[in-house]
């Protein structure tokens, strides 16, 4: 069974529920609101991640970045061929600036936060296979708690749009925690960047190593 | 074991045949009128206007149905001849703007009797749409007290 197939068949799965709960809604508005909905997930979570290669070059500070898919929102991090962080913004969103020039050629990883795009002529939006098998649940409640929070409609209800809403915000809740744990369990994905670690020690610590002693 | 095609289709149902272009939609609505022997007591004019105007109510009832459509750059169709244009309408909706057409179409009655049955095909037009329960047919004899 392919992939493709297979996420088919989330996408199915999710517009089903959501038609069979939402008695009288149009297929249109349906889709309009997932789109929402997942452009709400993906920006609140920062769980839709892409890693994009490039050159920094000497005497150039911008740098602007072409994801595969999907829209760039905001920067994640830089690091250069060391794995070390480098100090870069993103005042523009899809350019990467570097606060200060680099006097060598080397090469560049910007990590970033990515949204769903073209809300009409895509569909389904082109995200990750794994975000419906993952978060498909948390989206779908998302979906009926807008579309329930519409006044004048038949599937109205503004209880339910509430437990749907609260279910949707702990799914992106969720995402964001096992984002920023890189998907593991117990685990911490961020580590002291290397420029962090302390190898000359001062303040009454130990001064191994170091002559002549700075304690004195 | 049937042996006849079906229709089923994907999300995009703008091939599903049932109730899919202008012909089918008045085809249909002037079986339900019983006018369905040329000399039309319903000519093609007046059945296409009784069309264009529930497709207005619609856009007012349900405006999802016709802002997304990027084809129609989100307006309402207009149409000016009984042929195989096709009507972009989602599917579960069709038969709504078909009782908003019958509606129209025997609003212009001078039948007291006629009026009965505009209003709860009417009522039909609007419950398809906002979905709402179904009301039945009414009007389908002459009001009590009156002689034919």
């Amino acid at each position: 069974m392919s992939k493709t197939s297979e996420c088919d068949k989330y996408w199915q799965k999710l517009l089903g529920r959501a038609n069979v709960t939402l008695t009288g809604v149009s297929d249109a508005e349906l889709k309009v609101q997932l789109f929402d909905t997942l452009q709400q997930f993906f920006d609140e979570s920062n769980s839709w991640l892409e890693t994009i290669n490039f050159t920094a070059i000497p005497d150039s500070l911008d740098y602007p970045l072409m994801p595969l898919t999907g829209r760039v929102h905001r920067l994640y991090g830089v690091v250069d061929q060391n794995n070390v962080p480098q100090q870069a913004v993103m005042p523009v969103i899809g350019t990467v600036h570097f606060l200060y020039p680099y006097s060598n050629p080397q090469p560049m990883w910007a990590t970033v936060v990515k949204n769903v795009t073209d809300p009409f002529s895509c569909f389904p939006p082109g995200i990750p296979e794994w975000v419906l098998p993952v978060y498909g649940l948390g989206i779908l409640s998302g979906v009926l708690g807008n579309m329930m929070l519409q006044p004048g409609q038949s599937y109205s209800n503004q209880t339910l749009a509430s437990f749907h809403l609260s279910k949707f915000r702990d799914a992106i809740a969720h995402a964001r925690v096992a984002t920023m744990r890189a998907n593991t369990v117990g685990a911490q994905a961020w580590a002291y960047p290397q420029q962090f670690a302390v190898r000359g020690q001062r303040g009454g610590v130990s001064t191994y190593n170091v002559h002549p002693s700075t304690l004195r | 074991m049937a042996t006849s095609p079906s229709y089923h289709g994907n999300y995009s149902d703008s091939e599903l045949p049932t109730l899919n272009t202008v012909a089918d939609y008045i085809a249909d609505a002037r079986t339900q009128l019983q006018d369905i022997v040329p000399g039309y007591r319903y000519d093609d004019r007046s059945m296409l206007t009784a069309m264009n105007i529930a497709l207005l109510e619609a856009r007012w009832l349900r405006a999802d149905l016709f802002v997304y459509n990027l084809a129609t750059k989100g307006q309402v169709q207009s149409f000016t001849a009984v042929d195989d244009t096709k009507v972009a309408i989602e599917a579960s909706f069709r038969p709504a703007i078909l009782n908003g057409i019958i509606g129209h179409a025997l609003k212009r009655d001078q039948e007291d009797y006629q009026d009965a049955r505009a209003s709860s095909y009417l009522s039909m037009f609007t419950a398809g749409l906002t979905g709402r329960s179904l009301v039945g047919v009414a009007g389908g004899s002459p009001p009590s007290g009156r002689q034919q």
